[in-house]
């Protein structure tokens, strides 16, 4: 399911238009970086993908399904919560704020998904949880609550949370934008080897050496619309465009 | 200006002109608080003097009827009465919280309509509507209004006993301050907490259950334990109904033997206990919610138990 077909989307939050007819694909196995200043729809674009936002105008497709809509009478009607619920299982989202559940330990952190959806038995999640904490270079930390860990282990479980439901697509929302600069190292490892394993993967992000040397592809957006969509060489060494030749100046 | 003694241009001083200063730290005196104290105590003693030396207050009379028969039994009313209310008021808070943050329109105004009026109205007038009913409504039944088709129909005073009304007029009235306190709980829970819940793909339901209430519940806890004190000590207000209560009791008692004052001296003594143990629950209560934010509950984890682990399945 793993192929994203973003057609057309429109978003406006109030009077302000924040995305102006999105037209994206990502493959199977591809790692796409979204850079853009900030305010230019990235995070929305992200959201839209796996349905937490949903456009007023245009598509998402992942895997060949419908995001958060299907058809009846030539229309589109919103779906049901557990239906909407069930499509973003396979979607794994790792957020600027990481997030976390404050009030349960690592190991309940990354159980409650699965538990909730029942994807497996306890033990064999616990297992499952344990082999993606020590993955994540946190395998002596599951009894620690979120509070005990720092930005960067924080970050990194919530990755592994993400994990936890096998999804065949991950996003990324400016992960690395919250950490203290020494943590961002360990955080970008982590998702580079999620990368190296053939993990799709949306990234919103500003790390440029990361966006250079992991991504296929990069998207330059500004102002609700894509402005560049190409390789990451030619994107840093040869942008097509003024706006992005400016943006490149100034990071 | 002058230039500062230490400043780049003037090197400090040499040591011999340093200060003699001893290491010692003078404890301080508070001889203000002493005298406080004095005069409070001054003042007790003489409270407890006037009250236990007052010809008109017959102190026998208390201790005869604090461990009273009927006074036990307005106790055990008292509690059972304040515990049903809150359970029933905490369901309908839980009910009305979530319409009043609900994205639909209908049900915000609905939960709205509901804590307006049933904290605007005191919680005399509710439990004396209430246990009067038969006043003007003679039989409760359910049906369809103005079709004249009833389902089932009973005598308003039959269903709905002083003890009954009492305990819909406490539970509604409230309801309403449980829904606040529930509601400001559920908006004190972060955002991203929310975005969280849905990206696992977790139903509303769920995400209430496992993510949101557990963690409003830290909040909600010290204003709730509030409430149910107050509570406890409302249910004194149904007395004016008969609702069987320790009050009630103990105006009985004084209406034959016209010790009003030793009466009600043993209703707020008793009062005074179960408030007190109130208190030490909710203090038990707050310790358990605020798991994840105290962080000495649990030692940070050490690297051993990995180690073994890696041990038994390498």
């Amino acid at each position: 399911m793993s192929s994203v077909d973003v057609v057309n989307v429109h978003k406006s939050f109030g009077d302000n238009e924040v995305l102006t007819g999105i037209d994206m694909q990502v493959g199977q196995g591809e790692v796409v970086c979204l850079l853009g200043p900030s305010g230019s729809g990235k995070s929305t674009l992200l959201r839209c993908i796996n349905g937490l936002v949903m456009p007023d105008k245009g598509h998402v497709a992942v895997g060949g399904n419908l995001i958060g809509r299907k058809v009846r009478d030539g229309k589109l009607h919103d779906l049901r919560g557990r239906e909407a619920s069930v499509q973003r299982e396979r979607m794994g989202m790792v957020f600027q704020q990481f997030n976390l559940f404050p009030h349960l330990d690592v190991r309940d952190n990354l159980m409650l998904g699965p538990r909730a959806h029942r994807l497996a038995g306890k033990a064999e999640l616990e297992e499952k949880a344990r082999q993606l904490l020590n993955k994540v270079g946190l395998g002596n930390r599951a009894d620690a609550y979120p509070s005990q860990l720092s930005g960067g282990q924080q970050q990194r479980v919530a990755i592994a949370r993400a994990l936890m439901m096998e999804p065949e697509l991950m996003l990324f929302d400016e992960p690395t934008s919250a950490l203290d600069p020494e943590l961002v190292g360990e955080v970008l490892d982590t998702m580079r080897s999620l990368a190296e394993e053939g993990m799709t993967m949306i990234v919103v992000t500003h790390e440029m050496t990361f966006a250079r040397g992991v991504a296929d592809r990069v998207v330059f957006m500004a102002d609700g619309r894509i402005v560049e969509d190409t390789r990451p060489e030619i994107f840093f060494d040869n942008p097509e465009t003024e706006r992005a030749r400016s943006f490149l100046r100034l990071v | 200006m002058h230039p500062s003694v230490n400043s780049a241009q003037n090197p400090l001083p040499a040591a011999t002109s340093r200060l003699e200063v001893p290491d010692v730290v003078a404890v301080k005196r508070h001889y203000g608080r002493w005298v406080t104290v004095a005069i409070l105590v001054a003042i007790g003693l003489g409270a407890v003097k006037s009250l236990a030396e007052n010809p008109q207050l017959e102190w026998d009379v208390v201790a005869q009827y604090l461990l009273d028969g009927l006074i036990l039994e307005g106790l055990g009313q008292t509690v059972i009465l304040a515990l049903i209310s809150m359970i029933a008021a905490t369901a309908i808070g839980l009910i009305f919280g979530f319409f009043r943050l609900s994205s639909n329109p209908v049900l915000r105004t609905v939960g709205s309509l509901y804590v307006w009026v049933f904290r605007s109205v005191p919680a005399l007038i509710q439990i004396l509507f209430w246990g009067n009913l038969a006043l003007f409504a003679p039989r409760l039944g359910l049906g369809i209004p103005g079709t004249g088709w009833n389902l089932v129909s009973a005598p308003t005073n039959s269903v709905l006993s002083p003890f009954a009304a009492s305990i819909v007029a406490l539970a509604l009235a409230n309801g309403a301050y449980l829904a606040e306190i529930i509601r400001s709980g559920l908006l004190s829970v972060d955002e991203g907490q929310h975005l969280a819940s849905s990206a696992l793909g977790l139903t509303w339901w769920q995400a209430q259950r496992k993510v949101i209430l557990p963690q409003a519940l830290r909040v909600m806890v010290p204003p709730a334990g509030n409430q149910f004190i107050t509570l406890l000590k409302e249910t004194s207000l149904v007395s004016v109904i008969a609702g069987g209560d320790i009050l009630s009791k103990a105006e009985n008692i004084s209406g034959y033997n016209l010790r009003t004052i030793e009466l009600l001296i043993v209703a707020a003594v008793w009062y005074l206990l179960v408030t007190s143990a109130a208190t030490l629950g909710q203090t038990f209560i707050e310790r358990r919610t605020s798991r994840g934010h105290t962080q000495q509950r649990r030692k940070t984890a050490s690297a051993e138990p990995t180690m073994k682990e890696k041990e038994v399945t390498p």
